[in-house]
């Protein structure tokens, strides 16, 4: 087995899953869609991971959860397989891994969460909206969902009940089709700071070849695959890691907050705190400040809080996917983040998303384009 | 627009600015965010007090306590709490040194017994090293979260304690996970 092996098979899956939707029938048992994930990975001690690490970290989690793990001739893909289900495990960047699957989306779901919450230093790709927007725009669009839900992030149930009756404060809908454009200028009326993608459907195709791929990518960087091209999805799905990693890079070039000296004094610090605006206030404050620093998936941030004014608080917080330290700074109407010098990018995207999808949709991350050193 | 003030406004009183709108702004002055709300780079200086620090290098501990990894000097822990350490003077170097030393003695053989010892360097004697006993990326999933709650709860206790200078009692916990104003409506 290597890479060409691998994608012959999975185009051929994907041939095979058109015969079986166009004769209306099931696919066979333990089978499903063709579906890509992106995986965030780091050592176990949070640093980075080389292509050594990579391997022995997944074949240690693998075996841990009972896989059965078969090495092939590239050296950074693996094949993983439990029971009727099988993963393509592809390491080529040690950071962010490809996992390519075939089976059945609902068992697949299962293990990879598995692994996200079993072992913390694996984590999701959490795209913001607009990137997932992009992403769409590169190609044909055909469809969204939106996933909006103010009331999970807030720990109290007594708002969660005074929040039913606010128009925007839940927002759930799924459109397929070619004049999914139309429907979300329309949505865009009434719910304007509600729309979180969860989902953004679109293709692409090649004319000179007859070949074509529609790809769904969600909110946590999953792909799920229809046409007869793997080499378009796997185009489509290099695309979107490109713009995630340099997202992620980013972060971590501008924001990480550090110093240059040597240890001996007279450093320069570098760096720039992130502000997430919120562009109308919190509505509970309290009770966001308590999820966020709840120790619990999906924001995974450990945090003392030091109440400075009664809507302001500092918080001195562990991420706990990489276990970097960071510190906080809140109102109802800002979140500042000082990400720790070897702090990791996918912190702040992870924030942003659930903001997106919890908080207000319109919040946007600017990141400086200079940093002032002090 | 970086802008140095000591006050709640600032007040440019020579013409230095070539943009007349912004010139007349500057002129009248420009009302400036509470002092707490700007960007906090330094977060230590030789008169801040030991409580205050208790917090930051509480969460310290923790975040190396999720890595796992061997022992942490003390310098590790300065490091990684004070981002701006390499940019400090010997004075204030030497005054987080010796608190964070008391700090985390004190830690080790209260709060978080159960977790972290003392170990002696064995390049360095006087030099303490902070080793973790507890291997937390072993526990599973919830039995892990029950632990950082927990942590939770010792650090808040343990900054309540060392800001009214009281020693440690072990069957003592916080009232409270949340800080007064901060408690569930």
């Amino acid at each position: 087995m290597d890479r060409r092996e691998m994608a012959d098979i999975l185009e051929e899956h994907l041939h095979n899953v058109n015969v079986y939707f166009d004769r209306e029938e099931k696919f066979p048992k333990g089978r499903g869609p063709l579906k890509t994930y992106i995986v965030e990975a780091h050592r176990p001690d949070g640093n980075s991971l080389d292509h050594g690490d990579a391997a022995a970290t997944l074949v240690g989690i693998a075996k841990d959860g009972g896989f059965d793990v078969r090495e092939t001739r590239d050296e950074t893909l693996f094949q993983l397989t439990k029971g009727e289900v099988g993963f393509f495990f592809d390491l080529l960047d040690p950071r962010f891994w490809i996992v390519h699957t075939m089976s059945l989306i609902e068992d697949c779901e299962e293990l990879i969460n598995g692994f996200v919450e079993v072992y913390p230093y694996l984590d999701y790709a959490w795209p913001p909206s607009d990137l997932m927007r992009s992403i769409q725009g590169d190609g044909k669009p055909l469809g969204f969902a939106v996933d909006f839900d103010e009331t999970e992030l807030l720990a109290d149930p007594e708002p969660e009940k005074r929040l039913i009756d606010e128009p925007n404060a839940v927002v759930k809908f799924r459109f397929g089709g070619t004049r999914a454009e139309a429907w979300l200028s329309e949505l865009e009326r009434f719910a304007p700071d509600a729309l979180a993608f969860s989902m953004v459907k679109f293709a692409h195709e090649d004319q000179s070849t007859r070949s074509y791929i529609i790809d769904e990518l969600n909110e946590r960087g999953r792909f799920k695959a229809a046409g007869n091209s793997f080499n378009l999805h796997i185009q489509t799905v290099s695309r979107f890691l490109h713009s995630y990693r340099s997202f992620i890079l980013e972060i971590e070039d501008v924001a990480r907050i550090r110093s240059s000296g040597k240890g001996e004094g007279g450093g320069l610090l570098q760096g720039d705190p992130l502000v997430l605006e919120f562009p109308k206030p919190l509505r509970n404050f309290s009770g966001f400040v308590r999820e966020l620093v709840s120790c619990r998936a999906p924001l995974k941030i450990w945090g003392i809080v030091d109440q400075v004014r009664s809507n302001f608080v500092q918080i001195e917080a562990v991420d706990l996917h990489t276990s970097s330290r960071l510190r906080l700074d809140l109102t109802p109407e800002y979140v500042r983040i000082y990400l720790g010098p070897e702090a990791c990018g996918n912190t702040v995207a992870r924030l942003l998303r659930n903001l997106q999808s919890h908080v207000d949709s319109t919040i946007r991350l600017n990141i400086p384009s200079e940093s002032v050193s002090a | 627009m970086p802008v140095v003030s000591l006050g709640e406004r600032a007040v440019l009183v020579s013409g230095q600015l070539k943009d007349a709108d912004a010139s007349g702004r500057f002129a009248e002055g420009i009302p400036l965010p509470p002092l707490e709300e700007v960007p906090r780079f330094l977060i230590a200086n030789t008169h801040t007090p030991k409580w205050r620090l208790a917090g930051a290098l509480f969460a310290t501990m923790v975040s190396f306590l999720r890595k796992q990894t061997g022992k942490f000097s003390l310098r590790h822990m300065l490091e990684e709490t004070f981002p701006d350490w390499d940019c400090m003077g010997t004075d204030l170097r030497r005054y987080l040194s010796s608190i964070a030393r008391e700090i985390v003695k004190d830690l080790c053989e209260n709060e978080l017994r159960d977790f972290a010892r003392i170990a002696k360097a064995s390049h360095s004697p006087n030099e303490p090293l902070v080793e973790f006993t507890l291997d937390v990326l072993g526990q599973d999933a919830s039995m892990r979260n029950r632990t950082f709650q927990k942590l939770v709860r010792l650090a808040y206790g343990y900054v309540e304690r060392t800001k009214a200078d009281r020693p440690y009692e072990p069957t003592q916990g916080v009232e409270s996970l949340w800080l007064p104003g901060l408690e569930p409506e």
